[in-house]
């Protein structure tokens, strides 16, 4: 046991203690308190000390108001310096608090997209118990990663697998929903009535479960939108399925589910509905997977264990499969930041781990830029107050006192900046929302996680930007700093670091944006081996049959400025029946569909619209085909091909490898064929220039009403597929600009306010004959070799990161010298003319001006 | 007339027998004659008292080492004080030689 008084009470009895009152009543404590130590034991003495600190309150009438005011009064003084110095460095302060704000911003609005992005479904209450059901198949050294099940392995494992509480099975769907003579168009979730308890919904008006397949919940949203009589019992809603008009009755209408829910929807239909229309051998078959499975576990049971008893289940109705196949259950968690078992089946789309890495990592940099351009600007500026400091010092100011005015006037100019960060936050938003494709409300700002991150950065910057120069000054000797020759040596080197790592992180991001650029430009001018010039392309043509298609395709030829139009199915996937095992893509075409798109015939022939067997049995390969397959002189053979009725067909002619998807991915093998063994279900027309529109969405509403036309140029279809590269791209592109102009402003204000101090030695030197070279060299040699530095190390990061980065693409390009040579320009001229134009203003002043004022 | 309490007038007492005293003296004259201990706020609140009714003044004393330089304040009984505890005890001696001796 110390033999000293309780810290915490005579902390309290420092502090609360009336000022006038103080002296005598903690004199005459303390001493009692020595006295009673020596005479009785330490134990009393203590125990006597803090009774009678405590008594004291009343009796002296101890009031934390008085304290609180007392601390008040000096922030306000702090405070109201802080300002004057602000408003005395008037340009630089800007400049200062503007970059700041940027770079603020932009971090909170990176918080605000990662906050968002993993807070997926962690706000449902059964969260820890809810898993969806996902099947890893394994064929030789390929793995499928499926994210979905089927109707029978759901109904198995909810019926023998005890630990689990409760299945929902999920199905998503397109319908039109009728609104007095027009149609709706709105994604669907067809599922049972326990997900109301998966997903806390609540209820604002009726709340039956679904005992029909014509039953269905509706959204307060859309109820809203539809104009549906909230109090209207069993109000019904007609909506189309493609089968023609069916009338649905309203079971309840739901407050929204919350943006981050994985499984999110507008509209709730009965899965009865499903039931009611799925083909029976589609409910019965194992490995017809076409939903997901939701299971909700009983409390405290082991998941390896479940799943166990899943794979056990499957060999039990399966024996004679040859895959591998094993079943695992997946927190629902993470479905949303899952890559491998996609989101589909009722499953809302996922989100992109890459992207929140590089949200995090570029939000991060730019607050380390502003933290250090703020820093930097700060130590220059306070030196020319370090007589200030010294006043302070000899009048009897602590060194605490000096640190906490520093860091008081810090927090105001981080105050301010997270004032005008937040302005310039809110009209972000929107833009930055369309950037991510998300739609964030501003409501998302009042979410207590966010708010409580933000606050949490802003204390961190206080920190940093505050913490070093207080302690300089702190430190300064006085003597020195009343001279006029404040000795902070070390703060120079600092400043010139931090100035290097300033630059570093600017080229990294400059090179990171160059050579993403080049990379999207490269994909996007990728020779597709495809004529995309005037064609037209509908994605989706509704469940129609064939011969509806066909008329609509002899329509359309009929249009004058239709040069010709074609259908096709779309691209599957299945393995030859060979040896090889290989997986190849497969297509149904319609006749003219490869000179539609200008597709060359490298061997062999195109299918001739005379020979009737060429509609059933004959193939096109493509050269990857040959390659993959091991086939040397492919005309004539046939190839252990198997899809449906179409067996070992004849290989008739090879195609060139045309990128059916996009550049991002490498040709996969293909076979073609004409054979009827799935439906069409997209469609070409190849146009002339000038084709009237109109009259093809006219024909499109005849053959196809009441679905909404979905027609693109082939051109655009392309390259929205590189809408994730040219989101990356406008990032980084923005934390480059934002960091090219802090890093341009820092320079500037430093260099002006070091030159500022050297005036006199510039004067010198200039009389003495001085070249404005000389004068450079001799100012700021030291900070264009840091400069320079950093440069370089942010250059190889940069040159790195970006070759890790164009890994993942088999069309890559090669980072040559060009652009490591253009990012280098960049920097250096960013440098060149902030070094130029502070340098020139200085020794374009006159001499005698400055030598003259002593 | 002013009342006195108990305690009151042992404080009075013990400044009048001192001539000048202090908090902690005070205890420590209290402790030393009645064996019985007594926290500084108590005498603090029975000095404000004696210092309302104008028995005691006070005044700052000289910074000492032992206490880390604070002043203390040191009382000492008025003449008002005096002649109240003067004329105190005279009443109580005038009772107590009007009891009856029990022995």
């Amino acid at each position: 046991m110390k033999n000293r008084p309780p810290k915490i009470f005579s902390w309290l009895l420092a502090i609360f203690c009336p000022q006038e009152k103080r002296e005598e009543v903690e004199g005459d404590l303390l001493e009692a308190f020595y006295w009673r130590m020596e005479s009785k034991s330490s134990f009393n003495a203590k125990a006597f000390f803090i009774y009678e600190v405590l008594r004291s309150f009343r009796i002296y009438h101890f009031s934390p108001f008085q304290y609180l005011n007392q601390l008040l009064m000096t922030f306000n003084m702090h405070i109201k310096t802080g300002w004057r110095f602000l408003k005395k460095n008037m340009v630089y302060s800007t400049m200062n608090i503007a970059g700041l704000a940027l770079g603020l911003s932009f971090c909170l609005l990176a918080w605000l997209y990662v906050n968002d992005e993993t807070s997926y479904d962690k706000h449902l209450s059964l969260h820890d118990r809810l898993y969806r059901v996902v099947i890893d198949i394994q064929h030789g050294d390929n793995v499928h990663h499926i994210g979905g099940s089927s109707n029978a392995i759901s109904q198995t494992f909810k019926e023998q697998i005890p630990e689990i509480e409760q299945v929902v099975r999920l199905d998503r769907s397109n319908a039109l929903i009728k609104q007095g003579e027009d149609y709706l168009e709105k994604s669907i979730l067809v599922t049972e009535t326990q997900i109301e308890r998966f997903l806390d919904l609540q209820f604002i008006s009726g709340h039956d479960s679904f005992k029909g397949p014509n039953e269905l919940w509706v959204s307060e949203s859309l109820a809203g939108l539809l104009a549906i009589d909230s109090q209207a019992a069993d109000a019904t809603l007609t909506m189309n399925f493609g089968q023609g008009d069916e009338v649905f009755i309203i079971k309840g209408i739901y407050r929204d589910i919350p943006l981050n829910t994985s499984v999110h929807a507008e509209l709730i239909l009965s899965f009865d509905y499903y039931i009611k229309h799925a083909k029976p051998e589609k409910l019965t078959t194992w490995f017809d997977v076409n939903m997901n499975t939701l299971v909700l576990l009983r409390d405290y049971v082991n998941v390896a264990a479940i799943s166990t008893k899943m794979n056990l289940l499957h060999l039990e109705n399966n024996p004679d499969m040859e895959a591998v196949v094993s079943f695992r259950l997946q927190p629902i968690t993470d479905t949303h930041l899952d890559k491998d078992y996609g989101h589909y089946n009722g499953i809302a789309a996922g989100g992109n781990t890459e992207l929140i890495w590089i949200f995090s990592c570029v939000g991060l940099l730019a607050l380390i830029i502003a933290i250090i351009n703020y820093t930097n600007f700060n130590i220059s500026l306070y030196l020319n107050r370090s007589r200030e400091v010294a006043v302070r010092k000899i009048i009897g100011s602590g060194r605490g006192g000096i640190f906490t005015q520093l860091m008081s006037e810090s927090a105001l100019s981080v105050v301010i900046a997270a004032l005008f960060a937040s302005v310039i936050l809110l009209i972000a938003l929107p833009l930055f929302g369309e950037l991510v494709s998300k739609s964030y409300s501003f409501s998302e700002l009042y979410n207590p996680v966010f708010i409580s991150g933000a606050v949490f950065i802003l204390f961190l910057i206080i920190l940093f930007t505050g913490a070093y120069p207080s302690i300089i000054f702190s430190k300064l000797s006085m003597v020195h700093s009343l001279k006029g020759y404040p000795r902070i040596g070390r703060s120079k080197a600092l400043t010139q670091s931090l100035m290097a790592l300033q630059f570093g992180i600017t080229a990294l991001l400059i090179i990171g944006m160059i050579i993403l650029k080049s990379q999207l430009k490269h994909l996007q001018n990728f020779d597709n081996k495809i004529g995309l010039d005037g064609v037209l392309y509908f994605e989706y043509i509704p469940n129609t049959d064939d011969q509806t298609i066909e008329r609509f395709l002899t329509d359309l030829k009929a249009v004058p400025g239709v040069i010709s139009a074609s259908a096709i199915s779309g691209y599957n996937g299945t393995r030859m029946k060979d040896e090889s095992n290989i997986i190849v893509k497969h297509l149904r075409i319609e006749q003219d569909l490869l000179t539609l798109l200008d597709i060359d015939i490298i061997a062999g022939r195109n299918f001739d619209s005379l020979l009737q067997s060429d509609k059933t049995n004959k193939v096109l390969v493509n050269e990857q085909f040959l390659i993959s397959a091991g086939i040397d002189d492919p005309i004539g053979k046939t190839i252990a091909f198997e899809y449906g009725d179409l067996k070992n067909p004849q290989i008739i002619g090879v195609v060139e490898n045309y990128h059916f998807a996009s550049a991002k991915s490498k040709v996969d093998p293909l076979v073609i064929y004409q054979s009827e063994q799935y439906p069409l279900e997209s469609a070409y027309v190849k146009t002339e220039k000038l084709v009237n529109k109109d009259v093809i969405e006219a024909l499109w509403q005849k053959h196809f009403s009441p679905y909404p036309i979905n027609m693109v140029y082939l051109e655009d279809f392309y390259n929205s597929s590189f809408e994730q590269e040219q989101r990356l791209m406008k990032l980084v592109g923005f934390g480059a600009f934002l960091s090219v102009v802090l890093a341009g402003l820092g320079l500037l204000g430093i260099l002006g306010l070091q030159l500022n101090q050297k005036l006199k030695e510039i004067s010198i030197r200039k009389v003495l004959g001085a070249s404005f070279t000389q004068l450079l060299l001799s100012t700021s040699q030291k900070l264009i070799i840091f400069i320079s530095i950093g440069t370089l190390v942010g250059l190889a990061g940069g040159y790195f990161l970006g070759h890790q980065w164009l890994l993942q693409y088999p069309y890559a390009i090669s980072i040559h010298a060009g652009i490591v040579f253009l990012a280098t320009l960049i920097v250096v001229s960013l440098a060149a003319i902030s070094l130029f134009s502070q340098v020139l203003k200085t020794s374009k002043a006159n001499p005698v001006k400055y030598l003259k004022d002593e | 007339m002013q009342q006195l309490g108990n305690l009151e007038e042992i404080v009075l007492l013990i400044l009048l027998m001192t001539e000048e005293n202090y908090g902690v003296g005070i205890v420590k004259e209290y402790e030393a004659n009645f064996n019985q201990s007594i926290t500084l706020p108590t005498i603090h609140v029975v000095l404000k008292r004696l210092d309302e009714k104008g028995l005691v003044k006070s005044k700052m004393g000289e910074p000492t080492a032992e206490r880390g330089g604070r002043r203390k304040r040191i009382y000492s009984a008025t003449n008002n004080g005096y002649h109240m505890a003067k004329e105190l005890q005279e009443k109580r001696s005038k009772i107590w030689s009007m009891i009856p001796n029990i022995n």
